[in-house]
């Protein structure tokens, strides 16, 4: 089967097999050095790239699906600021997931910001996280945000950080966008 | 390793007409719809015998949802993050919740209301909430004569929970009604994908007037061995008034585990022993419930 699509901003054509999954074209045909392969469709979430902007794990993804497809890999996302950003909370927060994990982590946390900041949750607005955060904080509960944060980082079965931190992370983050966009209105 | 490789064929209709084309020439080929679990589990490649595959993803009468006040029609291609999403106008809050807690964002995203239905080997949590909603889907025999009809979720299902529907059917819809009363409760442990030999899904939802619950439906999921809607259970508690007396919860677990291990003789004990646990737990949150409110 022919396909043709773009693959961290090259366009390809190639001819694969059509149930071949995304993962081996990347580590086979185009020899992507951040993908790896432990589960081969077991959930195990480390092959994660951006598929048309949105997080999927590769080896869920077969050949024909890729007709017309902009795939970016970690490769090409740590070349963008959204990366940066990510890095720079984790040396703030002192916590980097281990070299098995980090690509994927870090797609999967690229994908959760993007997801909280469309929802407008009150993680965008720093005042309202803070009260909520506070009032979730003496009653012992995690709020929304954070579950959610948790359990789409529990699709990675790594398990070198912890949920605390991860939360972290992605908040301080977010942080720091916030007050990029601020600076540039 | 690769050398004698044989393609799997695609075909990619993009109408109703054109499917039953395929499948009448190539009965033996496969419906792909999100493909999580059948990359996952089915399709393993490389395979010297790969199947032939019918791609429903260009299919757009299949991704149309119509709404009313009172009840929702999705496609079968809807995505589960489509049902997510909208769920919040038409469910409570726990509803949501329950919809919410099926796999990761990442996964919804991939996985088809069709394809969570129709897994062969194993149960979905997302095919136990709908069990508990009682939901319709439509479904149509891709054959010689074409047939449409509408039937219950829980008629996809035997006695011992596995599906029934031939590989020549397809469900093209999923209708739900609009639910914003009741008390629901979901509980999963283990991951029905990942573990679905020692995992367990349970779902009850319940409407309470004054203090008696009127009407009950539990659904317990056993992944890889069925599904179990507990009728002796659903009659049992209704009509009874809370707070109910911790002896009656135990005798009503007993019950129920009795009747499980009856029907599904192949469960481990963990699994038997997680449903009693997280059927319990329901009563007496029922119960906390009721209390919290006088």
């Amino acid at each position: 089967m022919n396909i043709d699509c773009n693959i961290d901003g090259k366009n390809y054509s190639f001819s694969t097999n059509s149930d071949k999954p995304l993962l081996q074209i990347l580590i086979e045909d185009l020899e992507v050095e951040s993908m790896m392969s432990l589960c081969k469709g077991a959930y195990c979430g480390n092959c994660v790239v951006l598929m048309d902007g949105q997080a999927v794990l590769s080896c869920l993804v077969p050949a024909f699906k890729l007709q017309g497809a902009v795939i970016q890999t970690f490769e090409s996302f740590k070349k963008t600021r959204a990366y940066r950003d990510i890095d720079r909370a984790y040396k703030e927060i002192g916590c980097t997931p281990c070299r098995q994990c980090y690509a994927s982590k870090t797609l999967i946390i690229e994908s959760v910001i993007q997801t909280l900041e469309r929802s407008q949750s009150t993680l965008s607005n720093p005042m309202e996280f803070n009260r909520v955060r506070r009032e979730s904080d003496m009653e012992g509960i995690r709020t929304e945000e954070e579950k959610l944060i948790i359990r789409e980082l529990g699709l990675n079965s790594c398990t070198c950080t912890q949920s605390s931190e991860l939360v972290k992370i992605v908040t301080t983050c977010i942080d720091y966008r916030r007050k990029r966009n601020v600076r540039r209105s | 390793m690769y050398e004698d490789l044989r393609s799997s064929t695609v075909f990619s209709p993009e109408s109703m007409g054109e499917l039953v084309n395929y499948k009448q020439k190539h009965p033996q080929a496969l419906f792909w719809a999100g493909g999580t679990y059948l990359m996952a589990k089915e399709v393993n490649y490389p395979s010297k015998n790969p199947i032939n595959i019918i791609s429903l993803g260009k299919m757009d009468e299949l991704k149309r949802i119509t709404r009313n006040d009172t009840s929702v029609e999705f496609g079968s291609m809807a995505s589960i993050q489509t049902v997510t999403a909208i769920a919040r106008n038409f469910f409570s809050k726990d509803i949501c919740n329950a919809l919410n807690a099926t796999s990761t964002q990442l996964i919804r995203r991939m996985a088809t209301i069709g394809g969570a239905l129709c897994t062969q080997k194993i149960k979905t949590s997302f095919t136990t909430i709908m069990m508990t909603l009682d939901a319709n889907i439509e479904c149509r025999i891709v054959g010689k004569k074409p047939l449409t009809k509408w039937i219950q979720l829980d008629n996809m299902f035997d006695k011992s929970g596995s599906l029934v529907l031939s590989p020549s059917t397809l469900i093209t819809r999923l209708h739900i009604n609009a639910d914003k009363d009741s008390i629901f409760y979901f509980k999963e442990t283990g991951s029905p994908m990942t573990q679905s030999d020692y995992s367990v899904v349970f779902a009850m939802r319940s409407r309470l007037l004054q203090n008696s619950i009127t009407e009950t439906r539990a659904c317990f999921n056993f992944p890889s061995i069925g599904l179990h809607l507990s009728e002796a259970v659903q009659s049992s508690l209704t009509g009874v008034v809370l707070p109910m007396n911790p002896v009656r919860i135990i005798r009503l677990t007993e019950a129920l585990v009795n009747e499980i291990r009856m029907e599904h003789p192949a469960l481990r004990p963990i699994q038997v022993e997680q449903a009693s646990r997280m059927f319990e737990s329901y009563l007496y949150d029922l119960n906390a419930k009721v209390i919290a409110r006088s």
